[in-house]
Parts: C-alpha cells; sequence; structure tokens
C-alpha cells in the first residue's frame, strides 16, 4: 500500500514540476476553429483581440511620479503637509496599514525629491514596518535600509530604492494573492500625492497654475482609480474606498477636460521615440476648487487617523 | 480513508505552490529582466506583470503627463514570440505599433499634452503543436533628471 502511496506522490510531484517549469499546455484546437479564425479580416482580429484581452492593468502615478510631477511644477517642500510618524501606533487593520503604507511611500518619495536625507530615511523605517505588520517583510528588508543609508547624498539612487520598495509591496501582496490590499496601497498613495498637491496651492487657483493643472488632470488618474477598485468591490474595505473615490468624483464632474482633437503621433525611429499631442482646453471654477481641496483633505485625514 | 485524505492534501499542496511559484517567478523576473532595461529613465515603482500564453493580450491604462519623457519596457521570457504592441489613444485609435519598428519591445514616449493611453500586448500565436506561457512584465520609466515642463 505503501509503495502505492509513494508512486502516486512522485507522479503528482512530477507532473506538477512539468507545469510549473516548462508552463506548456496541449493545443486542443479543431479543425473548425482553426477555419473560424482564418475567416476573420485583420481589424476584425484587432477588435475581437481587444475584446478578449485577459488581463487589464490600471496603473495610477506612483508616488514617486507624483513626488515629480509636484517638483517640476515649481512647488516646494513642507514638512508639516507629511503624516506624523508617530502615527503609525494607530494602524492596527489591513485597511488602515495598506492606506497607510501608500501615504507614507508619498512622504518618503516627497521628502527624497527635495533631498530631505533625513526624513526620506525615517518615512522608509515606518514604510518597513507596516510592510512587516501587512505580512510583507520581504518588500523592504534590512538591506534595502542599509543600501539607503549608504547612499543618502545620491538622489538617484535613492529614488531606485524607493521605487523598487513601492514594487515589491505591490508585487508581494499580488504574490500572497492579495491584490485588494495592493490597491489599497496605490490609493493611499494616489490621495498623498493629490492632498499635497493641493495643500501646496494653498486653496488658490492663483499660486502655481502649473500645479493646478496636475490637479485638474487627475480626474483622468480617478477614472482609473474608480475602475481599479471595482475589480475588487466585494471587499466591503474596497466599497468604503469607492464611496469615498464617488465624493471626490463627484467634485471632479464639474472639472471640464475639453479635447478638441485626437491624439497625433510624430515617431522618430531613429531616437525609438514617439511625440504625443492632442489639443485639450480646461476649466475650473474657484468655488470647484474649493470643494477640492476640502474633501481631498477630509479623506486624507480619515485615512491617517 | 486516512490515505485517502493524505492523497487530496498532497494534491491541494502542489496545487497551490505551482501557482505561487509561477508569481513569484514573475516577480523575479519583473525585477531582474525587465527593470534594468529602463535605464536611464527612474522606474515608476508599478508592478505590472502576468502569467500570459500565446494568443493571450493585456491592456494597461495609464495617464501620460504634459512634458514628462517616459520609457515604456514591454518584456517577456525568452520562451515566448516578440510581442506585439500598441499604443492606442483614448478613443482606440493606434498611435504606435510596434510592427513598424521591428517590433520594438522598448519605446519612448514623450507626451506634449495630458491624456489617459492605453498599452496593448498580445502574445503572438506561433500556431504550434504546443502552447507555451511565460512572464510578460509591462513596466514605466519617467525621465528624473528633465528641465522645466513645456507649455
Amino acid at each position: 500500500m505503501f509503495r502505492i502511496l509513494f508512486s502516486f506522490v512522485v507522479f503528482v510531484l512530477l507532473l506538477s514540476s512539468f507545469f510549473s517549469c516548462t508552463c506548456q499546455q496541449q493545443r486542443d484546437r479543431s479543425a473548425e476553429e482553426e477555419e473560424i479564425i482564418r475567416s476573420v479580416i485583420v481589424d476584425e482580429q484587432l477588435m475581437e483581440d481587444f475584446a478578449k484581452s485577459k488581463m487589464i492593468f490600471y496603473s495610477l502615478p506612483s508616488p514617486l511620479e507624483t513626488a515629480m510631477l509636484i517638483k517640476r511644477a515649481g512647488a516646494g517642500f513642507d514638512v508639516d503637509l507629511l503624516n506624523p510618524l508617530s502615527n503609525i501606533n494607530r494602524y492596527n487593520t489591513n485597511l488602515k496599514m495598506a492606506l497607510n503604507l501608500g501615504v507614507y511611500s508619498a512622504n518618503m518619495s516627497y521628502s527624497s525629491l527635495f533631498d530631505q536625507t533625513q526624513s526620506t530615511l525615517n518615512y522608509m523605517n515606518n514604510s518597513r514596518k507596516l510592510a512587516e505588520n501587512l505580512g510583507i517583510l520581504e518588500a523592504i528588508d534590512e538591506e534595502t535600509i542599509r543600501r539607503l543609508e549608504e547612499n543618502m547624498n545620491n538622489r538617484e539612487v535613492v529614488m531606485d530604492i524607493i521605487s523598487e520598495t513601492f514594487m515589491n509591496s505591490n508585487a508581494y501582496l499580488t504574490e500572497q494573492d492579495r491584490p485588494a490590499i495592493a490597491a489599497m496601497v496605490l490609493v493611499g498613495g494616489w490621495i498623498e500625492g493629490l492632498y499635497i498637491a493641493t495643500q501646496l496651492t494653498n486653496g488658490s487657483l492663483d499660486t502655481n497654475p502649473e500645479l493646478i493643472d496636475r490637479i485638474v488632470y487627475q480626474k483622468l488618474s480617478l477614472n482609473t482609480v474608480l475602475n481599479l477598485l471595482d475589480s475588487y468591490k466585494e471587499n466591503p474595505d474596497i466599497s468604503y474606498l469607492i464611496e469615498r473615490m464617488n465624493e471626490l468624483r463627484v467634485i471632479y464632474d464639474d472639472v471640464k477636460i475639453i479635447t478638441t482633437s485626437n491624439v497625433e503621433a510624430e515617431t522618430h525611429p531613429d531616437k525609438r521615440m514617439t511625440i504625443l499631442r492632442s489639443e485639450a482646453e480646461t476649466f475650473i471654477s474657484k468655488e470647484t476648487f474649493r470643494k477640492l481641496f476640502e474633501k481631498v483633505a477630509e479623506i486624507r485625514n480619515e485615512f491617517i487617523s | 480513508m486516512v490515505i485517502s485524505r493524505l492523497i487530496r492534501c498532497l494534491v491541494l499542496i502542489v496545487a497551490f505552490w505551482s501557482g505561487v511559484e509561477v508569481t513569484a517567478q514573475c516577480i523575479s523576473f519583473a525585477r531582474n529582466i525587465a527593470r534594468p532595461q529602463l535605464e536611464p529613465f527612474t522606474h515608476d515603482g508599478n508592478f505590472n506583470a502576468t502569467y500570459m500564453e500565446e494568443g493571450e493580450s493585456a491592456e494597461l491604462y495609464k495617464t501620460f503627463f504634459e512634458g514628462e519623457e517616459y520609457r515604456l519596457v514591454v518584456s517577456a521570457v525568452e520562451s515566448l514570440p516578440e510581442l506585439h504592441i500598441q499604443v492606442l489613444d483614448e478613443h482606440r485609435h493606434v498611435v504606435f505599433d510596434n510592427k513598424n519598428y521591428e517590433n520594438a519591445q522598448v519605446w519612448d514616449f514623450t507626451a506634449e499634452t495630458t491624456g489617459t493611453m492605453i498599452v496593448f500586448v498580445r502574445v503572438p500565436d506561433r500556431g504550434m503543436e504546443t502552447i507555451t506561457g511565460g512572464c510578460v512584465a509591462l513596466l514605466f520609466g519617467v525621465k528624473s533628471s528633465g528641465g522645466s515642463r513645456r507649455r
């Protein structure tokens, strides 16, 4: 009996090893199916491919990209806008830990772009604690902290380390089959970036037109946020986030982005690059901006409480 | 009875670990193979990678911001054929197709206006006896040393 059992176990392990190593599957395609595929003309084939897309990725502006956008808009650094480090003790649910891993990642990115070395290191340490509490300690390990300390004066390396830790957090949560938690981290980071940007305007449309422009176009990112969250809407924490984001959408509905031409592409094959351009007009009233300013602060303060 | 339970447990454990292994391989692939191709751009930190088979496709939605320069890297394991990549605008008009550029898997984009674009990736079906699958990663880098924005 034990010999039979042993043989079966070996067989199952070999089978599993075969599938995981070669990643190949036998094709089961009938002649009829082949005929159908051949008969589809190119454009229809393309549309069919779009319709059959297996996987959809919603890529939000990451905390690092948002920090870059804020800096390039000519805004400055304000330490008072960061979520206090001591708040970490408040976060003891998956929702709060995930949101604030995103928030602290945004604070870390913002600090690093403005060469605030000690602040960057402090927020990395807090991010590490939250990652550990979320069960993804390997995303930000001791080696990461050591590398950061050794390269604190090299902004390029610091940004590289920050982007790697953010990717790791997202990747390990996905690996653990916890994509809803990964989405919460992304939303926390996005809201914190929007909070910092709006606060830097002092609620006025006149302080920094470039920054206002960046904030207005976050209307597009909000659509991406809502699509991302909709993928996990059965999760109660995600439902809560959808409600909050919809409150933001009501305000953004009054922000007008009117595209007046199709996107034109100018490709330079020698440089392996393409320039994308179109024409668009935007409009936001003072009143709408004031509402947006207040709503973003309300949501963000709820996240960090 | 005991043996039957043992066998069921073993099957479940093997099935679980096979899935975990594929995902873990994707993280390692994205980090070690795809990410370095973004240089000298800075990776934005987003992780977009999944297991795909021949004939399958994926889409990525991303907002390109005015004045920013981006590098797109779409990378697949060696066993997969070169990927078909298209970039589409919000109305699904194709603005870039790598078939016109020797199936390039790395391309830079400069946005002169802000807009949401769709990156469409398809693993070509080679029509062979077996269908090959493996990790595919779609990563974006942002130019970190750029100057002020164009208006």
